[in-house]
């Protein structure tokens, strides 16, 4: 299979280290980080702005949590790509997230390769066929 | 409990350290948040806003600690977050237990960060753990039930992605979404019933969530019929690995199958063959249109302060490159500037004119001088050939004046520029007190309001981190030996609950932080008798002090009036100390109070520990530097100003006598170095209310100087604040006036502890 073209990504999430996280592990996976978001707020301001091909999404984040962000981002462009990266506590708000038409879930803390097999799962591949 | 400095796997060791500081700065800073939050709580337990961000901070910790593999530190986030969503849902309320078990973890946080910055591991914390664990155990268990996340968790909080996914989760109705979101239509054809199996990773966490995604996803195809597990026993996938979906579906087997293969699926088969080969294609996400939308949000990065150092001393050197330009610049100009040189020049050239006109003339009168007309000329020639190269370098040196005018603004622009990156607002740090007041008030029974004013005032990052300790200090001596108790206050007709207010506000070029509470005030009476009794003053002069001079003593080291020594304050370390500490801050702290009303401390810090302004003076051992902070003014003695007093020289400046000191007093050099003559310019210092008169050379004008530490570079010399280099090159010797006071005498001091 040929290697996916390089996708570009926002990461959301309040805790700079798993932002850091995230952004480090998907960089060497070969996806572009486009943005960072603290919080839901941003997430969407940031989302309208770089048009990114993916999303992660925390949950329990301050101001607009991942919940309304997620129902804020399929409200303004219903193909928007979500994976909710979470917490194993958050089983409801997960399972709305699901119903909201979130891509995908990843429980926190993750491994490495769990990360990379979701994005390379999630990455875009070339829209157009010969 | 695992060791909390294991690694995880895939974090190599450098990864490791970047990620251990940024966890550190995050959960100190999310520390400082809990405790406002927690604080605010006291006084309004039903916060809906402040719980709900109390426990957003505390599961935000919980997982910043899991990434890092630091189960101690997530498994008390864990259940304090458990118990904090229950005081979120209304279903237990905060109780002052539960809040100090909240403060405690918050201590164990910080104290961990610092062991982890040192490198080692978290401190044992069995007794912590307990008390976390039992919080909300007399809660009511009935109104534990709401939701999932209410119920303490069963089993280890942080479930790696191979422990066991819990099988006792009580079934949960699944909402099937295939009837609240549109399908999108993909391709119409005959609609059979297809079988999709799923094959997931065993053990995987929330298995039954992932059974939930499948079927949401596959129910975006077509019409889900049934599956097995039904909806409401998902929570069976985490043994079983399988699930099964029987779904009417128009879509092929691929749009089928990437519905199906979500992250946890390791095989999928789908029951029914249909045909191949048309590719409908889910849709993808539209792809972005060219470049345009760039972040342009402003983003922050984290800087560690050693970097900044560097920085700050590259553009001190640069600043110091800069004055040198200047002085050398000075040095040429007389050559270039004087009109005098030019003008001079020039009568030469046209005096030659004269007289090779004259000697013209006599030749034409017969005399044959030819030969030496001609060397007349070349003389001539050359000189204003040379004339016209001055005047290029004239030139030359006006472009290097603006070059250096130039340089001069980029510089200066740079260093502040370097500075402002330094600065950082007071509020976390005066924050901090609103824990430290509240707990030293209830232990020693008193009730305290702390009051913050001025908490976006910024100051250097280095002043933000040493003075926290004085400042403790110094609130501690408020609230315990400044601020009266309950019944003492209302025996004098105050108001029971005392204010302690922490203030911080600009003057002129430094920043100045005061403490004041309005309790009793400084008892002088008290304070003269210690001072007799300890031998500082005698009787006789103790008498005569001024109440300012009496109060004076409480910076005498081992100086305390207390009546018992106390747990809080008192133990040792003293007053001397804090004000050893502002003054190696080339700051100084004065102290006004009244008594019954109240004692306000204030520090005086420069704005940065880096750049002190200073009046430079030339003394016969080289040039000392005195911050201009401390010269309350330089005046020319005569000797009918100079007076003895008890064997010392004194000198009477507008009526006041201050003791007359020379350098040598200071730094006790031998006799036989060289003196300045006794009368002449004396600088008056100041520091803390104390004044001297010293013996100083011309006043070479004043500067701002980079300091750099002799601790350092050389070693520390008590009374020296640090060196500096000067456009010239040479180094000059900052003061450090309130050590030199002392050294001096400024008043007799009998140091009990000598300190360096």
């Amino acid at each position: 299979m040929p290697n996916a073209m390089p996708g570009r990504l926002l990461v959301t999430d309040d805790a700079l280290i798993m932002r850091m996280r995230i952004r480090d592990i998907a960089r060497e996976a070969g996806w572009e980080v486009v943005g960072e978001a603290g919080n839901g707020r941003e997430c969407v301001e940031r989302y309208a702005a770089l048009r990114p091909d993916l999303v992660t999404l925390d949950i329990v984040m301050p101001e607009m949590d991942g919940v309304e962000a997620l129902r804020a981002l399929r409200a303004s462009d219903p193909s928007a790509r979500v994976v909710m990266v979470s917490a194993l506590d958050q089983k409801s708000k997960l399972s709305e997230c699901i119903r909201l038409g979130a891509l995908d879930f990843l429980v926190k803390p993750f491994d490495k390769e769990r990360l990379v097999a979701l994005l390379a799962k999630y990455a875009p591949r070339p829209a157009a066929e010969g | 409990m695992s060791d909390d400095l294991n690694l995880p796997a895939d974090l190599s060791a450098d990864e490791m350290g970047e990620y251990l500081r940024i966890y550190v700065d995050e959960t100190n800073e999310q520390a400082d948040s809990l405790v406002e939050m927690l604080l605010g709580l006291e006084r309004d337990p039903h916060d809906p806003r402040r719980l709900a961000e109390a426990f957003r901070l505390v599961h935000s910790v919980k997982g910043s600690a899991a990434l890092l593999g630091l189960d101690r530190i997530t498994t008390l986030a864990h259940h304090l977050e458990t118990h904090f969503e229950r005081l979120r849902s209304g279903a237990a309320v905060l109780d002052p237990a539960t809040t100090n078990v909240a403060l405690r973890f918050v201590d164990y946080l910080r104290a961990g960060n610092e062991q982890l910055r040192r490198g080692e591991p978290l401190p044992p914390n069995e007794e912590l753990l307990a008390a976390v664990e039992t919080l909300g155990s007399e809660a009511s268990s009935a109104a534990v039930r709401e939701s999932d996340e209410d119920r303490p968790a069963p089993r280890p909080p942080v479930a790696s992605p191979s422990a066991p996914a819990p099988a006792d989760e009580e079934p949960q109705p699944t909402k099937l979404p295939a009837v609240a979101e549109p399908a999108p239509t993909v391709a119409v054809g005959p609609a059979r019933p297809m079988r999709v199996t799923i094959h997931f990773r065993r053990g995987m966490p929330l298995a039954e969530l992932k059974g939930e995604l499948v079927i949401a996803r596959l129910a975006r195809l077509g019409a889900v019929v049934r599956s097995d597990p039904p909806a409401g026993r998902l929570a069976t996938i985490a043994d079983s690995g399988r699930l099964d979906v029987w779904i009417d579906a128009a879509a092929d087997q691929a749009a089928l199958r990437e519905a199906a293969d979500v992250d946890g699926a390791e095989g999928i088969e789908i029951g029914e063959t249909v045909e191949v080969g048309v590719e409908p294609g889910l849709k993808e996400p539209a792809a972005a249109a060219g470049g345009e939308g760039r972040p342009d949000a402003q983003e922050t990065v984290r800087v560690e302060v050693g970097r900044l150092d560097v920085l700050m001393n590259l553009a001190g050197e640069l600043v110091v490159n800069r004055s040198r330009f200047v002085q050398v610049a000075r040095q040429i100009a007389p050559t270039f500037r004087g009109a005098a040189a030019s003008n001079r020049s020039t009568a030469i050239v046209e005096d030659m004119r004269h007289s090779l006109e004259a000697c013209r003339d006599e030749i034409a009168a017969g005399a044959s001088a030819s030969g030496q007309l001609a060397t007349l000329e070349k003389h001539l020639t050359a000189l204003e050939e040379q004339s016209r190269e001055w005047q290029e370098g004239r030139r030359h040196f006006d472009h290097m004046l603006e070059a250096i005018d130039q340089l001069t603004r980029v510089s200066d622009n740079l260093q502040r520029g370097v500075l402002k990156t330094r600065m950082v607002a007071v509020a976390p740090l005066f924050n901090r007190f609103k824990r430290s007041v509240r707990d030293i008030a209830r232990e020693l029974g008193k009730r305290v309001d702390l009051e913050i004013r001025g908490e976006k005032t910024e100051l250097d990052k280095r002043m933000i981190d040493e003075i926290g300790d004085p400042l403790v200090h110094l609130v501690r001596n408020a609230i315990d030996h400044g601020i009266e108790s309950a019944d003492e206050r209302r025996r004098r007709g105050k108001p029971e609950t005392a204010t302690l207010r922490l203030e911080a506000f600009h003057r002129g070029n430094s920043v100045c932080i005061a403490i004041a509470d309005d309790g009793g005030g400084i008892d002088t009476d008290r304070i003269r008798q210690r001072a007799i009794e300890r031998g500082l003053v005698t009787a006789e002069a103790a008498a005569g002090m001024s109440a300012d001079e009496l109060v004076d003593f409480i910076w005498q080291p081992g100086f305390s009036t207390a009546k018992a020594v106390s747990d809080i304050s008192g133990r040792g370390v003293g007053m001397d100390i804090v004000r050893t500490k502002i003054n190696r801050l080339n700051g100084s702290i004065d102290i006004a109070t009244v008594k019954g009303e109240g004692t306000t401390f204030t520090i005086r810090l420069p704005l940065t520990l880096a750049i002190v302004r200073c009046m430079l003076f030339g003394l016969p051992h080289g040039v000392f530097a005195v911050p201009m902070e401390n010269i309350r003014g330089i005046v020319a003695i005569g000797d009918s100003q100079i007076v003895a007093v008890n064997g010392r020289q004194a000198c009477d400046i507008r009526g006041e006598f201050l003791p007359l000191v020379d350098i040598h007093d200071i730094f006790r050099w031998a006799e036989g170095e060289a003196r300045l003559p006794l009368s002449g310019d004396v600088a008056v210092l100041h520091s803390a209310g104390r004044s001297i008169a010293l013996r100083v050379g011309a006043p070479l004008g004043s500067q701002d100087i980079v300091v750099k530490s002799l601790d350092d570079n050389y070693r520390h010399v008590r009374g020296l604040g640090g060196a500096s280099i000067l456009g010239d090159g040479s180094v000059c010797l900052l003061l450090d006036v309130a050590t030199a006071i002392d050294l001096a005498g400024g008043r007799r001091t009998r140091s009990i502890t000598p300190q360096h």
